[in-house]
């Protein structure tokens, strides 16, 4: 575990960030507040962060902040999505999805809305993936579509099952799914992670999600 | 909104919650459930049991509030007790008010006397008299002016902090309690400290004035020390 741990004084020397800053993003929610691990050293009270994510999230935030505000930021990293309205057209047109994924959701020529670009694009990973058909795809944007109207957890996955052949899929937010040992498990998609990965390939293109 | 009912109480009585455009309690009166409206007004000591989401909400007298509250603006003059979490632009307290869980705001104006069970989150946080906070202070400016008696945060984060401490004639007789202000860690960019008791202060610029005692001081910039102050170990990074 240890290693996986890095200190709030190692973080600041490694990034050259300073405690103004690190605490405004803390307040601006850009960091989470799980990440603030207490340990109790010989020096006293001490705040641990896990090394990976830590790094990784603070150099995306200095990446981000010559072009964007906090509350920018802050929108885009978190996984509730705010407000889109795009044609399948000008998707198209991106080449941010397919035309067989469009498809497959069925629903062409219309617009979408930020929630139902997140289901047409973890469709269309798990069309990219080639682990599933156009038949399963069909099943999966069936219980995409119904959850768009629910809260979008941080937990929240995908899983497309399959057993002799049979095919199946569900959204759960658990933290642990037990299969029995026969089943397999064709896709398990994150949909928070998966909506963040969306937002920053949006931004990408030099779209503001407003 | 468009509901344009207005809830007003003179003397003592109650009412249910709901939504309404103002609702103003005159003497003793207490709301029930949930409300939602305008602005929000105690006139003497009013109560409501549940949370209250308003533009402004005002407290002159003593008010009670049960549950949580939202607002643009919370102003407390007198007693304000608000046992939920509260989340607001500006919160101005002339008196003494009471919050039982974490404060989240813009801008925090104290002067009197406050107790936040929680965190407090804001930009800028202006005390002059007594606080107490029970979790993080998280701010970008602190600026907290020590009058008589302990103030206790458990732990500061900031960019910048300033303590200052003004000791009254009274203090200097011993009538009133030497100003104080109690902290398990202190962490910032710059630090400028007065009559302080801390474990760890961490920092960029370090400045420790007159009367404070210190477990340890870690800075990366510079550090100067009052003569009179006391502290134990310097480690410069």
């Amino acid at each position: 575990m240890e290693e996986q741990l890095i200190s709030k004084k190692e973080l600041l020397e490694e990034t050259s960030i300073s405690y103004g800053q690190l605490y405004r993003w803390k307040r601006k929610n850009l960091i989470p507040e799980e990440w603030f691990i207490r340990k109790s050293t010989f020096t006293g009270q001490e705040t641990f962060f896990p090394r990976a994510e830590i790094l990784k999230r603070i150099s995306k935030i200095q990446k981000m902040k010559e072009n964007l505000s906090l509350d920018e930021m802050r929108e885009m990293l978190s996984p509730q999505m705010t407000d889109v309205n795009i044609t399948s057209a000008e998707l198209l047109q991106k080449g941010l999805i397919s035309k067989a994924a469009l498809q497959v959701y069925g629903e062409d020529g219309v617009t979408f809305t930020s929630r139902a670009l997140l289901s047409l694009y973890v469709l269309e990973g798990l069309l990219q993936s080639g682990n599933i058909s156009l038949e399963e795809g069909k099943l999966a944007a069936g219980v995409l579509k119904t959850y768009e109207a629910s809260e979008l957890k941080a937990n929240t996955e995908l899983v497309m099952l399959r057993k002799l052949g049979v095919t199946t899929c569900f959204i759960a937010d658990a933290e642990h799914i037990l299969f029995e040992p026969t089943v397999k498990v064709v896709e398990r998609v994150a949909l928070a992670a998966a909506s963040e990965e969306l937002k920053t390939k949006w931004m990408q293109e030099d779209h503001q999600w407003k | 909104m468009e509901v344009t009912d207005k809830l007003i109480i003179n003397g003592s009585g109650s009412s249910k919650g709901g939504r309404f455009h103002t609702v103003e309690i005159n003497g003793s009166g207490t709301v029930s459930g949930d409300v939602e409206c305008v602005s929000f007004l105690f006139n003497g000591s009013g109560k409501t049991d549940g949370h209250v989401k308003t533009q402004t909400l005002t407290i002159s007298g003593s008010g009670k509030i049960g549950g949580s509250a939202e607002a643009e603006s919370i102003r407390i003059n007198g007693t304000g007790v608000i046992k939920g979490d509260v989340k607001t632009e500006r919160l101005n307290v002339a008196g003494f008010s009471s919050f039982g869980g974490g404060v989240k705001a813009d801008d925090i104006f104290i002067s009197g006397k406050v107790g936040i069970e929680g965190d407090c989150e804001t930009e800028t946080f202006r005390s002059e008299g007594k606080c107490k906070i029970g979790g993080l202070l998280n701010a970008d400016k602190v600026s907290i002016q020590l009058t008589a008696g302990e103030s206790r945060v458990k732990e500061i984060g900031c960019r910048h902090l300033k303590v200052m401490s003004r000791k009254s004639v009274l203090t200097r007789f011993k009538l009133m309690p030497a100003p104080v202000l109690t902290a398990e860690l202190i962490e910032g960019d710059i630090i400028e400290l007065a009559d302080t008791n801390a474990k760890t202060v961490r920092g960029n610029h370090v400045r420790i004035g007159a009367g404070c005692t210190i477990g340890t001081v870690e800075y990366s910039g510079d550090f100067t020390c009052d003569p009179s102050a006391l502290v134990n170990k310097v480690v410069k990074r």
